[in-house]
């Protein structure tokens, strides 16, 4: 943006959206993400102890996976920040409502970005995720309901427009597409361990006890 | 024989230190663990093409819709030539700073189809960077809402105090730069009246303009950097100044003007009177004026409708290159075939 406000450093979103979203939009999301997910169920993981392998030969974090990540990131950014502006240029749109769709659109972006990348869907991770989406549009509501703010009732006024959903809507698939798309390719024609492993856990393991709900047994 | 009790006995503490069960804390929670199977992938991108293409097509077609005259009137409407020299450039600042010349202009604008009311007339103005951090700053809407908050000019310098050190009422830098060109209009000899009501947001007539404050000494510093407001009209109903007050998020960007509650037929010719009197000449950014019909999306911009209609036949190729694939060369999901020490027995 800063290249469009003539490099003075003006902020299209607000000061309070800016700090919130580490604190409320996103953070819970990568925290219930991170303790409850898991990729593999521990009758699988007894019967094919070589997919701990992956981990060591750190299959899901090395340089190669840090650029394509990179790229796709920059791509999100690229979706994100030039769809509006491309949208609304030479329109009667203000700063602060540009900026509410720009908040809202990052949002959603990653929640949804994270929701794709998931393997399992507890209620809790539900609620985080989903939650975290309508807990910004909560907060967006609220700064722009305040009088003393010059972006007073922006939001309400932009999200009577079609464009504005319109706008989140093609953000939101434009820019996850190369992320999904990569995803599923490789994921159907070249495989690693574990994305096996899932798949055999779903499909193939009617025999298989699932008598999982037991309790750790002692080392003994 | 005390070895062993203490066996038993450490075994016994050890029990007791073992954490309760919880499906949370071992993560037994039930959960859902959705696998892109390749139907659903199929699904999902045919679903994907089938929904966007259509709306893309019909936001191209409500832009196609949308009649839009756009008239760039800053370079005719001044009597001085368009070179860049620094000649031209100094006498079009004088000329426009110069308060006594008559600056009326007269355009002739023809109706290319015909459009309904109510017709939107914009100006329009590029390369004026409302957006300057600065420029945003200078203002304060505690002032401008209540009336006993007259001396609150804060972050409104320069525009705080006039010279008897008198606060400026509205004080900041985007009211001192108000707009001040006005346009009228007629059709065949007829007057076509512009309706200025209803053209601000109603929740910055209620809320955020006091009905109670009115503007006192504005515009009476040296320097005049655009409309003058007349003192015994509230802010609130100020509509012009509340629609230049929502500052515009880029550099080209248009304001609302008035509306015509007429229809306009095709071919008609529309005479308006220009006052140029806005000074965009120092920084030689744009002016134009423009007259717009509005459609479901807003005004004319085909930039949506392209990229919905690229994302959908993006998304149709990918279905099709992906079940092109799948029946050349499919997988079975879950085999353990594949896993890689049974791949490449060798390598174990």
């Amino acid at each position: 943006y800063v290249l469009f406000t003539g490099f003075t450093l003006t902020t299209a979103i607000t000061d309070w959206s800016s700090m919130l979203y580490s604190i409320i939009y996103t953070s819970l999301p990568t925290i219930v993400v991170g303790i409850l997910d898991k990729d593999l169920s521990r009758a699988t993981l007894l019967k094919h102890p070589q997919l701990y392998g992956a981990g060591q030969r750190n299959e899901s974090y090395n340089g190669k996976l840090f650029w394509v990540t990179i790229f796709d990131t920059l791509w999100q950014s690229i979706a994100v920040f030039f769809v509006p502006l491309v949208a609304y240029w030479a329109s009667n749109v203000d700063g602060s409502s540009l900026g509410d769709l720009w908040t809202i659109a990052v949002v959603v972006l990653v929640n949804v970005h994270l929701a794709m990348d998931l393997f399992r869907w507890y209620w809790i991770t539900h609620a985080a995720i989903w939650g975290s989406i309508i807990a910004t549009f909560v907060c967006v509501m609220v700064i722009d309901a305040l009088p003393f703010l010059p972006g007073y009732w922006a939001f309400f006024h932009i999200a009577d427009t079609k464009l504005f959903w319109m706008c989140l809507l093609g953000i939101t698939i434009g820019a996850l597409i190369p992320h999904f798309v990569v995803k599923i390719f490789v994921q159907y024609y070249k495989p690693n361990d574990i994305q096996i492993a899932r798949e055999a856990e779903k499909f193939q393991d009617s025999r298989v006890s699932r008598q999982v709900q037991i309790e750790m047994n002692p080392i003994s | 024989m005390s070895s062993g009790d203490a066996a038993l006995q450490s075994s016994s503490s050890k029990a007791s230190k073992k954490p309760t069960y919880s499906r949370f804390t071992q993560q037994e929670l039930p959960a859902c663990k959705p696998i892109l199977t390749p139907e659903l992938i199929m699904a999902a991108f045919i679903f994907l093409g089938i929904t966007f293409i259509p709306i893309g097509l019909s936001h191209l077609s409500a832009s196609d819709h949308v009649v839009e005259l756009i008239d760039r009137y800053d370079e005719d409407c001044i009597p001085v030539d368009n070179s860049n020299s620094e000649a031209a450039y100094n006498k079009r600042i004088g000329y426009i700073q110069d308060v006594k010349t008559d600056k009326t202009c007269t355009r002739t604008l023809i109706v290319p189809k015909k459009m309904k009311h109510p017709i939107f007339v914009y100006y329009q103005l590029d390369d004026f960077y409302q957006n300057h951090r600065r420029y945003v700053k200078s203002r304060n809407d505690e002032q401008y809402r209540n009336p006993a908050a007259d001396h609150k000019t804060a972050h409104c310098e320069p525009e705080s105090m006039n010279n008897d050190n008198q606060p400026i009422v509205p004080c900041g830098l985007i009211a001192w730069s108000l707009f001040n060109d006005t346009y009228s209009f007629s059709v065949n000899g007829n007057s076509l009246p512009i309706n200025k009501k209803g053209i601000a947001w109603e929740s910055d007539k209620t809320h955020k303009f006091g009905s109670k404050v009115y503007p006192k000494n504005f515009q009476s510093r040296s320097l005049i950097g655009g409309a003058k407001l007349n003192e015994s009209i509230p802010l609130n109903q100020q509509e012009d100044l509340l629609v230049w007050m929502r500052t515009a998020a880029l550099p080209n960007f248009r304001k609302l003007y008035g509306r015509i509650e007429t229809d306009l037929e095709a071919n008609e010719m529309i005479k308006v009177v220009i006052n140029n009197n806005y000074n965009t000449y120092t920084f030689k950014g744009k002016k134009k004026l423009v007259i717009s019909t509005t459609t479901w999306i807003g005004g004319k911009n085909d930039f949506l409708g392209k990229v919905y209609i690229t994302v959908g036949g993006i998304c149709l190729f990918i279905a099709v290159a992906f079940i092109s694939v799948y029946l050349i060369r499919p997988r079975p999901l879950g085999d353990p075939a594949y896993l890689s020490w049974n791949l490449d027995p060798a390598s174990n």
